[in-house]
């Protein structure tokens, strides 16, 4: 570090390897967390995969965030790293979790209209409100992930692309 | 914008990260409560409830680290190394007790209970040496950006480190 100051330009590259251990910290226990829920697994069961998909929804905020705070400290820690290794890296973690929630609507809509019809007049009401919530809230998280992840892309190919300038002016 | 409406602006983070800490703190309490510290089975709910809130803390620890760095405090970076080492002490202490908590417990769990408490077991041994890791790393690192400054300028005339470090040129 320099000694003359103490600017955060110099100070960045070194806070950014902190932020990628804090991002895998925050996907471990989110992710140990969502094992908790596979407890007594039974994929065949339509109960079991709503659960399933139910706390994965719950948490794809934070895991969301883990991974912006994650790829951003990467992006920050490596600015010169080679374009197909950093694609990699911002592609991997959004089409994960493009998948997972993906099927987590899957198996909301179409497991959830398969538990509707063994229950109660009385019972419909709630079980197709929390259907409705859940649906919108994995829709709205799908568009999160693609629209970030997209971000994510969009902003490593402008600045491979300044890279390749400055290095063909030089 | 002006460089110290930003300042302003990022210092609302401390704020921010106060205010998850609060949350987590007070709401643990409220679950927590009545407190019987005595119980084997409080003291072990107690630790897996309060490790289920792990996330915010990180969230608000990443927020504190940001903060300072762009708020360019190298104290509160030295202070916050001191807090990821007392951070390290406690996990490596309530793991301890933990392990020895779980063992007591497992002679007095039904059968078919086992593999949840196994499994609850296993998320806090698999988590809490990855945090105590993660505090003694963040512990050395922000320490040396925190104090290096301070070492530095008390070490002589600022020309003379400035000339090498700045020219890169061996002295």
């Amino acid at each position: 570090m320099n000694a003359r100051s103490f600017a955060p330009a110099d100070l960045s590259p070194a806070v950014a390897p902190l932020g990628v251990g804090l991002a895998f910290l925050i996907a471990l226990d989110q992710v140990t967390q969502l094992g908790g829920a596979l407890n007594g697994y039974d994929p065949g069961v339509p109960g079991w995969r709503m659960r399933v998909a139910m706390e994965y929804e719950s948490r794809v905020p934070l895991l969301l965030l883990a991974t912006f705070l994650g790829l951003f400290s990467f992006a920050v820690m490596r600015p010169s790293h080679q374009r197909a290794v950093r694609r990699r890296v911002v592609l991997i973690p959004f089409v994960v979790l493009t998948a997972l929630s993906v099927w987590a609507i899957a198996v909301i809509s179409l497991d959830g209209a398969r538990v509707q019809w063994s229950l109660s007049a009385e019972e419909l009401p709630r079980v197709i409100r929390t259907r409705i919530r859940l649906l919108v809230g994995g829709l709205v998280g799908v568009s999160a992930v693609l629209a970030i992840g997209w971000r994510f892309l969009r902003s490593e190919g402008e600045r491979t692309e300044t890279e390749t300038v400055k290095g063909l002016s030089v | 914008m002006r460089p110290g409406s930003a300042r302003g602006l990022l210092s609302v983070c401390y704020v921010l990260a106060a205010l998850i800490i609060l949350d987590q703190v007070t709401d643990l309490a409220v679950t927590l409560y009545p407190f019987h510290p005595d119980q084997l089975s409080w003291r072990l709910a107690a630790y897996g409830i309060g490790m289920r809130r792990t996330t915010w803390v990180l969230v608000a620890d990443a927020l504190v680290i940001a903060t300072a760095t762009g708020l360019e405090q190298p104290r509160v970076l030295y202070a916050l190394s001191m807090v990821h080492g007392v951070a390290a002490i406690l996990l490596v202490v309530g793991l301890g007790l933990f392990t020895l908590d779980t063992v007591q417990f497992r002679g007095s769990v039904r059968s078919e209970a086992l593999p949840t408490v196994y499994l609850a077991a296993g998320r806090i041994g698999l988590l809490v040496p990855a945090l105590v890791g993660f505090s003694i790393w963040a512990m050395v690192r922000l320490r040396r950006m925190g104090g290096g400054r301070t070492r530095t300028k008390r070490r002589g005339p600022p020309g003379l480190v400035v000339s090498g470090a700045a020219t890169g040129e061996k002295l």
